[in-house]
């Protein structure tokens, strides 16, 4: 009898520890997402829709202002360093996997070494780094561009890439690797050339391919602390002109973490209205892969 | 389904172009400037906009974002200034390297930036473009009950963050109290609270204590970031920025701080009196500030030497009935030999500042602009930008 | 393969593996070249002492090399608790129907910015933290022990938490995939032993520990390298008594992010920053490599 009862017991407090255990892992970042939409829309909501155009205003003033400039910025650098690091992750994984020379299987092996130790890089350190590396070079590019400087959109792109680029090789050349051997010789059969082969082999891993790049692209936009010392931050519109790659820029994310540590109720508003826009974001990005890997599950047939 | 996922990314990409190009067009119907401008700017002067960015000092962060919106306005958007708030060194740093337009300081141009300044053989102008001054805070319950105000010389401070004063009741503090508020210091300990980051208030704070007290000057010294002989006593700790010095004092009983006067006074804090060199207590207002900082005016270094130890030399500890001790000018630095539109923006937007945004509707709560001696001097400065080269 | 069809555009695809590889060159070797100075001058001393006196160009950082392991390790407890038991919730509690609900908003919360996470941990975790757990700790008489809590709560603790709170979604994933691919005839066998739940769950938990491992490592390297989220709670104060989680001090990311902006002004800081960074990267690495010779290859 009492063997049942401790039994029971010991069950019983299993089950309260890990209920507890899986509350305390969704409730927070539950209450996060809630304080995020509540804070946010109330701020938007105040001054909308100027909040998505206008300047932040003066800090400690009864207006709000916008975050114009930032959301600006994320566009800029997000979508120049996908196109940049997209091409750099894509083509250098199809030749990590598809190598198949001596010499390209020492680059491939190596090139894999390397990343995954970029991978595990902090991403101040990247940051720092490419700060480093342009203000180093910078004397020489000036006599080309006079107007260029390290705080730049172009040194943000550059960081960006670097802390993104990596993610999305690693996962492509997985799926590469994961193709079974058939089926590549299936298409050199058809007399492809190798360049051919691996571009009907990203076809054939579409799925996997676009959620790296999705995860890709999200890594880009809710990255901040490689942006800190390289896009700079910038609370006005920069002139939208042909020098705009070499001048800082903001971007959400340095929004959050500037205008939310500076102790002024009007920029501390501005920092939940720019967090729900990233949250959003995430969130678009999120529904988009899953949207994939439904296709994934529905037309692509695993190799396994 | 196949065809769903190229479908999906499309679609999303036509959105994407489609939403760019709705924000892009919005922008320039805006001229790419607050809601608030008046008139649309034709698009051609919206491709000679100018920009100019800069960085450097925390403290005069706010006034110079009010000054940026407040002169984007009048400007109707033409000029773009990006001011960032990376702190006064980085400010130097920044701007010695080319990075910036302008670079801000607490203080002025340390001796190692000179020395580099130097070396390039780069011409430059330094100006100050608001005035400053240190308030000392303190928490003490028994005195805010009673009304009661502390009184302080320059010396019992150095002491205090030397830890030779341990306790509020220590006898040099209570002879210097008014009659009726001298018991009520209680018989606690001295929490000393100060900056944790690199900062030109804390610069300017250790730069006032080596000229009161000559152990502080000895044991310690001045600069950006030092180390506090009361936090080994356990009776000291740092806050980051002015407001985690003021919240640290707000909620430590028995503690006291130092933070920029316009700090105090927009959180309220209490502020003691503080001896001037003529022997008198003063608090840090608009009076005592000017008072402090007009006999400097004409001592002015020229524009090109070493400001280092203005504020040593000049600012602090002023003779002068009315002079407040703990006074500085934030102070900008730009080259001259830069390009002539660079220069001109510089200019314009510099010499707004030191005329129009002096004036009360510019000034942000706190912030006490320039004594009129020391902004003609500054003006003069300002010229050298648009002088025939 | 024919020889022939690999004289091709195909070797022209090498160029982007170099643009990875010299990238990776370019951040090591700024990394290792601009902390030369302070290694030249002062060896392993800033490693082992916690003088940050820029005045005097002794910059020694071990209460950030200390707070960056004492916040990492004390965030890999919490979150290894939360993560194993909600994975072990999940796959025995759930109800399928909830199931891809479960999944999915775990999912999505791996995939927000550590910046908004942060912006809520100054918010609004710190100053819960603080009036719920810490306070009335340190009215218990902990407060020697833990220190004194700062009037916004941010704090070693604080960072911790938030840490934690960060990583176990992702943590938890890799657990919960884990368990669920147990085979279920090995599951069976153990139930048929006689076993109670609490049992063959604690079983079935050492026959996945490598997984657990494996998810840690990748936890720990995030909590190590995190900037923007510890930045914005962990205080930012030089704090050498880095056991004392109640109180605020610097993670060693936080450091550089805090004090880069203002190092230039300095002859030795740059390289000491540097120096921290290396030092940083050189933990992560080692834990990880640690915990993954026990833990399985991925």
């Amino acid at each position: 009898m009492r063997l049942v009862d401790a039994r029971a017991l010991k069950s019983l407090a299993l089950t309260a520890a890990v209920v507890l255990a899986f509350a305390l892992s969704v409730l927070p970042v539950a209450h996060l997402m809630a304080t995020v939409v509540y804070r946010g829309a109330a701020a938007i909501a105040r001054n909308f829709p100027s909040i998505l155009f206008d300047i932040p205003a003066a800090p400690g003033s009864r207006e709000l202002g916008g975050i114009g400039p930032h959301i600006l910025g994320t566009a800029l650098l997000t979508s120049i360093a996908f196109a940049v690091g997209v091409p750099i992750s894509l083509l250098a994984a199809v030749f990590t996997a598809e190598a198949i020379r001596s010499w390209e299987r020492i680059v491939g092996r190596w090139t894999r070494l390397l990343v995954h130790m970029m991978v595990e890089f902090p991403t101040i350190v990247i940051g720092i780094a490419v700060y480093g590396a342009m203000s180093s070079v910078a004397p020489l590019v000036r006599a080309l561009v006079p107007g260029f400087r390290p705080f730049s959109l172009l040194s943000g792109v550059v960081a960006l890439v670097l802390v993104s680029a990596p993610y999305m090789y690693l996962q492509v050349e997985d799926g590469l690797k994961s193709v079974p051997q058939h089926v590549r010789e299936a298409i050199y059969s058809l007399g492809a050339s190798r360049l051919l082969t691996s571009l009907v082999l990203l076809r054939y891993l579409k799925s996997t391919v676009y959620a790296a790049l999705s995860v890709g692209l999200a890594r880009m936009v809710s990255e901040t602390a490689a942006l800190f010392f390289t896009a700079f931050g910038s609370d006005v519109y920069p002139p939208l002109d042909a020098n705009l790659l070499f001048r800082p820029i903001g971007s959400l994310t340095l929004a959050v973490y500037t205008l939310g540590l500076s102790g002024y109720e009007n920029w501390i508003e501005l920092s939940w209205a720019a967090s729900l826009v990233l949250l959003l974001l995430c969130l678009t990005l999120f529904g988009f892969s899953r949207l994939l890997l439904r296709g994934e599950r529905l037309g692509y047939r695993s190799p396994r | 389904m196949r065809m769903g996922a190229t479908r999906v990314i499309v679609a999303a990409a036509l959105v994407a172009i489609a939403l760019g190009a709705l924000g892009m067009l919005l922008l320039q119907e805006r001229g790419a400037v607050p809601a608030t401008t008046t008139g649309t700017p034709t698009s051609e002067t919206a491709a000679r906009q100018v920009y100019i960015v800069g960085g450097g000092a925390t403290f005069i962060n706010p006034q110079m974002q009010k000054w940026i919106r407040d002169y984007m306005e009048e400007t109707g958007g033409r000029a773009a200034v990006n001011y960032q708030s990376i702190g006064s060194g980085a400010g130097e740093a920044k701007w010695l390297e080319g990075t910036l337009d302008f670079g801000a300081s607490d203080v002025a141009i340390s001796r190692a930036g000179y020395q580099k300044l130097l070396e390039s053989g780069r011409r430059f102008i330094q100006v100050p473009v608001i005035a400053g001054s240190i308030a000392i805070t303190y928490n003490l319950p028994e005195f805010a009950q009673a009304g009661c105000v502390l009184r302080l010389t320059g010396g019992m401070v150095a002491d205090i963050y030397l830890g030779n004063i341990i306790k509020w009741s220590d006898p040099r503090i209570a002879e210097l109290q008014e009659e009726r508020c001298r018991s009520l210091l209680p018989d606690r300990e001295i929490f000393g609270v100060h900056r944790s980051d690199g900062s030109g208030t804390t610069a300017l704070f250790t730069m006032y204590l080596t000229l009161v007290s000559e152990e502080w000057k000895e044991r310690v010294g001045y600069g950006y970031t030092v180390t506090w002989p009361r936090d080994a006593l356990g009776l000291g700790e740092g806050g980051r920025g002015n407001e985690g010095v003021s919240a640290k004092v707000q909620s430590t009983p028995y503690s006291i701080g130092y933070v920029e006067t316009a700090y105090a006074v927009q959180l309220k804090l209490p502020v003691a009196a503080l001896r001037n060199r003529d022997g008198y207590f003063v608090f840090p207002n608009e009076t005592t500030v000017a008072e402090a900082l007009k006999r400097a005016a004409l001592e002015l270094p020229g524009p090109q030497e070493f400001w280092g130890e203005l504020p040593l030399r000049h600012y602090l500890n002023r003779e002068g009935k009315l002079s407040y001790p703990i006074v500085g000018t934030p102070v900008v630095f730009m080259y001259l030999d830069v390009p002539a539109d660079t220069a001109r923006a510089l200019y314009d937007f510099f010499r707004w500042v030191l005329t129009k945004g002096q004036e009360r509707e510019h000034i942000v709560e706190g912030f006490i602009p320039l004594p009129k001696e020391l902004r003609a001097r500054a003006l003069q400065y300002l010229e050298l930008l648009v002088a025939p080269r | 393969m024919g020889s022939k069809r690999s004289t091709d555009f195909f070797c022209l695809a090498s160029a982007f593996n170099v643009v990875l590889m010299l990238s990776v060159a370019l951040v090591v070797s700024v990394l290792v070249l601009r902390s030369l100075p302070i290694i030249h001058r002062d060896g392993v001393y800033p490693l082992v002492t916690s003088v940050w006196n820029p005045t005097r160009e002794e910059y020694g950082f071990l209460f950030a090399l200390g707070g960056t392991l004492v916040t990492a390790s004390l965030a890999l407890l919490i979150s290894l608790a939360l993560s194993v038991g909600s994975a072990v919730a999940y796959a025995e509690f759930i109800p399928q129907k909830l199931r891809p609900a479960v999944k999915n908003f775990m999912d999505l919360a791996a995939s927000i910015p550590s910046v908004v996470y942060g912006l809520w941990g100054l918010r609004v975790l710190s100053p819960f933290l603080r009036s719920y757990l810490m306070e009335p700790l340190s009215a218990l008489g902990l407060s020697g022990v833990l220190g004194v809590p700062s009037p916004a709560g941010t704090s070693f603790l604080s960072a911790s938490v938030l840490l934690a709170i960060m990583v176990t979604p992702f943590a938890s994933s890799i657990i919960r995939e884990r368990l669920l691919a147990v085979p279920m005839h090995v599951r069976e066998a153990l139930y048929s032993l006689g076993l109670t739940k609490p049992e063959v769950i604690l079983l079935e938990l050492r026959y996945i520990r490598r997984s657990v491992l494996t998810a840690m490592a990748i936890a720990f390297s995030r909590a190590v390298g995190e900037t923007a989220a510890v930045a914005m709670v962990v205080g930012n104060t030089i704090n050498p008594n880095f056991f004392r989680v109640f109180s605020p001090g610097y993670t060693i990311s936080s450091l550089i992010a805090d004090q880069y902006p203002n190092a230039e002004a300095y002859y030795y800081m740059v390289p000491a920053l540097f120096y921290a960074a290396l030092a940083m990267f050189a933990v992560g690495f080692a834990v990880n490599v640690l915990l993954l010779r026990y833990g399985e290859r991925r």
